[in-house]
């Protein structure tokens, strides 16, 4: 080889790549041939070639300060505990007539909607930032029927706190309330918000098969918006299945709203076992209307899974209230602010229709107005199997199937494309293109996802929530990991998007109107507002009068 | 720029049947778990860089696994399509998240414990090794030690390494060159 080629190197990229083949064979041939003469590069090759030995080797070793055996101890535990959810608590709780998602109390009857309820292949750590990222994550648009709040049952054990301290009682005897029972040893296990110090109003239930729900542990925030009056344990009841306790959880809690200011809407977090699925759920409940220092109830209707090892606990916890001047207070660890704001927001508005057409046309079109909207409650499309939710992945088959866009005429964000990955009875890793069409940056969006099935029925599916900042004309991608998944024979025939609510930089918000949610492509398949659902029942079980006694009060 | 849809994780229908054709069994799980476990959660920590996420991330994947253990065909590929899951579950994560976060090694309390048997040198040695690899791959973008992972220690081609990283063959190797010249450097000036 003449000296001036012996002089031209192989480039550095090139050597990298030799030494695993990935080369082409041209250059493959060519590095073989210049390091056979140029010591230098024949060196640099063995560096290369002992890296690649050396990080396998390496790669192999448990990270430092990793005790091995404790944690895949812990994991197998809680694959095993994930796999036990599959089994016992997805058929429990799954109902055709629960499914729905963009607004969670769209389909209740009553009004606390029950998000999140279970966690499937979201599987949070033990420490506060894990579980705050993993509530993030968990499922915000999943529905299940809340039922209506039930008087309080005194032949369970009722604890009651007042400013002297905390009582339990059973059938109206005052027991003495046990030691609240130490946290499991591992904290790897519980929750976050098990350490003393508790910066939200939190209660802590002790579970177990022989003596469920004797252990009530209280804690709250002397400075929270929102205090607890008293716990109620209701029809709760644990069961064993396998290395796991069932608990069914059925408590009534009674809060006061202690700030200076109406509580429109609250949402707690429910944690059984933090570090797997099935063991954390969510309630909120919106079109509140609490004056301060008046009590309310939250009833909670839940089935969780806890780790029979140890000691087992359901934790509640507050994790937000928004009040009338959409001012927040809590951890948020759900991320609802931007959803109660907008509940907010749409009841405000479906008050001042309503208010407007009473006004206008008098009692008899509000009257109207009602059945109608009890009959499009009752009409709902509802998918024809379950359906389940979880994170898709790469390994996903199928085939890309573009989206089909509804676009509200003042709509702040435009949605120009879209694509999710479908295989006959499931749609994942759902994508958009995005163009903010309005003068002001965007933050937040929500993107309603309407899927039809193959009997024609369409219905909302889920919600997507998307964190970005999209600046006046700025085009962006928006990508999930969602997948949704018919079960049975149910096929994906087509899926829609919309915009279903946007939150701009300086905190407004944009909602549709009422108008534009008369779209008929649209009511067919989202349920009215849960302000609407709450007034259309007032009707319903009290009739016109209360009703119009009750839009007053706003 | 991109962002990412926080959606909603919920149920999934469980099946714990194990492998078609053969009978359901606990105790054929517990195997396959612990069988692969190490090299699943290694291969998941060396992608996403701490402890916390890695485990989080391994349960998923072995609760995938075992939910689809229908879409396995062929029982001797049964750890490479583990491998794939669990590359999956960590790289989607990575898409998801964009940030890793190593700071979660310094709050695990324990000492190193290791059943095997070995002298303090070697004892020694293999920490270093490790300590090395670490600094290393944290001197490394996520897509250049994603890919070098699956190249290097999985032992991929260069095409499935793309197919994961949903990238083309031209960037998974521009990803590997890289990586590889970077790691080379830091190692030098190490030991300058």
């Amino acid at each position: 080889m003449p000296r001036n080629a012996m002089a031209r190197h192989i480039a550095e990229t090139d050597l990298a790549l030799f030494v695993s083949g990935d080369v082409s064979m041209w250059k493959y041939a060519a590095v073989c041939l210049h390091i056979a003469r140029c010591e230098a590069c024949r060196a640099r090759v063995e560096v290369y070639r002992l890296g690649r030995q050396s990080l396998k080797l390496a790669a192999g070793e448990v990270p430092a300060g990793v005790n091995w055996d404790r944690l895949a101890a812990e994991m197998t535990a809680n694959i095993r505990v994930g796999l036990a959810a599959g089994e016992c608590v997805a058929p429990r709780r799954r109902k055709p007539a629960s499914f729905a998602g963009w607004k969670p109390a769209a389909v209740a009857t009553g009004l606390v909607a029950v998000l999140g309820a279970a966690w499937w292949l979201n599987l949070p750590s033990s420490d506060s930032e894990s579980l705050a990222r993993s509530f993030r994550n968990m499922a915000r648009s999943l529905v299940s029927g809340g039922r209506p709040s039930t008087p309080f049952v005194q032949n369970q054990p009722v604890a009651q706190v007042s400013p002297d301290g905390v009582e339990l009682k059973q059938n109206g005897v005052l027991m003495p309330i046990p030691q609240a029972a130490p946290m499991p040893a591992s904290t790897a296990s519980a929750p976050a918000s098990a350490s003393p110090a508790h910066d939200y109003l939190t209660v802590t239930v002790a579970v177990s098969a022989q003596t469920p729900n004797t252990k009530i542990d209280l804690a709250k925030d002397k400075d929270s918006s929102v205090t607890l009056v008293s716990y109620d344990s209701g029809d709760t009841r644990v069961t064993p299945r396998g290395s796991a306790y069932l608990v069914d959880f059925h408590p009534t809690l009674s809060l006061r709203n202690s700030s200076a200011k109406r509580v429109r809407s609250v949402a707690l977090t429910i944690v059984a076992q933090a570090a797997s699925p099935g063991g954390n759920a969510s309630v909120s409940v919106p079109s509140l209307n609490v004056a301060p220092g008046d009590t309310f109830a939250i009833h909670i209707n839940q089935t969780l899974l806890a780790p029979a090892s140890g000691n087992p606990f359901v934790q509640v916890q507050l994790d937000g209230v928004l009040f009338e001047d959409l001012s927040f207070y809590g951890p948020d660890k759900l991320g609802l602010q931007h959803n109660m704001t907008a509940w907010e927001l749409e009841a405000r508005q479906d008050r001042q229709y309503f208010k407007t057409l009473l006004k206008a046309s008098g009692p008899g079109w509000l009257q109207t107005e009602m059945l109608e909207s009890l009959a499009r409650q009752a009409d709902l499309p509802q998918p024809s199997g379950q359906m389940t939710r979880a994170r898709a992945t790469n390994g996903d088959a199928g085939q890309d199937m573009q989206f089909a866009f509804l676009r509200l005429p003042d709509t702040p964000v435009e949605l120009s494309g879209g694509l999710a990955r479908v295989s006959s009875n499931e749609a994942s890793a759902p994508h958009f293109a995005v163009r903010n069409i309005s003068k002001r940056p965007v933050r937040h969006l929500e993107i309603g996802w309407i899927l039809k099935d193959q009997d024609g029925r369409e219905f909302l599916a889920a919600s997507l929530p998307a964190d970005l900042s999209l600046a006046p004309g700025q085009s962006s991608q928006v990508v999930g990991d969602a997948s949704l998944r018919f079960s049975g024979h149910s096929a994906i025939q087509s899926m829609r998007g919309f915009i279903s609510s946007a939150e701009f930089a300086d905190g407004s918000y944009w909602i549709p109107s009422r108008k534009e949610l008369d779209d008929p492509q649209l009511r067919r398949v989202i349920a009215p507002s849960p302000e609407e659902q709450r007034l259309s029942q007032i009707y319903n079980k009290k009739g016109l009068t209360a009703l119009i006694e009750e839009l007053k009060k706003f | 720029m991109q962002a990412v849809l926080r959606l909603s994780m919920s149920e999934a229908p469980g099946s714990t049947r194990f492998f078609d054709g053969v009978p359901q069994s606990s105790e054929l799980e517990s195997r396959f778990v612990s069988e692969n476990m190490r090299r699943v959660f290694l291969l998941i920590y060396r992608i996403v860089g701490n402890v916390a996420d890695a485990q989080d991330l391994t349960q998923e994947a072995f609760i995938k696994a075992l939910q689809r253990q229908d879409q396995l065909k062929d029982l001797e590929k049964a750890a490479h399509w583990l491998s794939r899951i669990a590359s999956n579950t960590a790289i989607d994560f990575l898409r998801r998240s964009g940030r890793v976060s190593f700071s979660d090694l310094e709050d695990l309390p324990e000492p190193l414990v290791s059943s095997r048997e070995e002298n303090p040198e070697q004892r020694v040695l293999r920490n270093e090794h490790r300590e090395r690899l670490e600094a290393g791959l944290e001197v490394l973008t996520i897509r250049e030690r994603t890919a070098l992972l699956l190249r290097d220690v999985e032992d991929l081609p260069a095409e499935e390494v793309a197919a994961r990283l949903n990238c083309s063959k031209a960037t998974v190797r521009s990803h590997i060159a890289n990586a590889r010249v970077k790691l080379r450097r830091h190692f030098e000036r190490r030991q300058a």
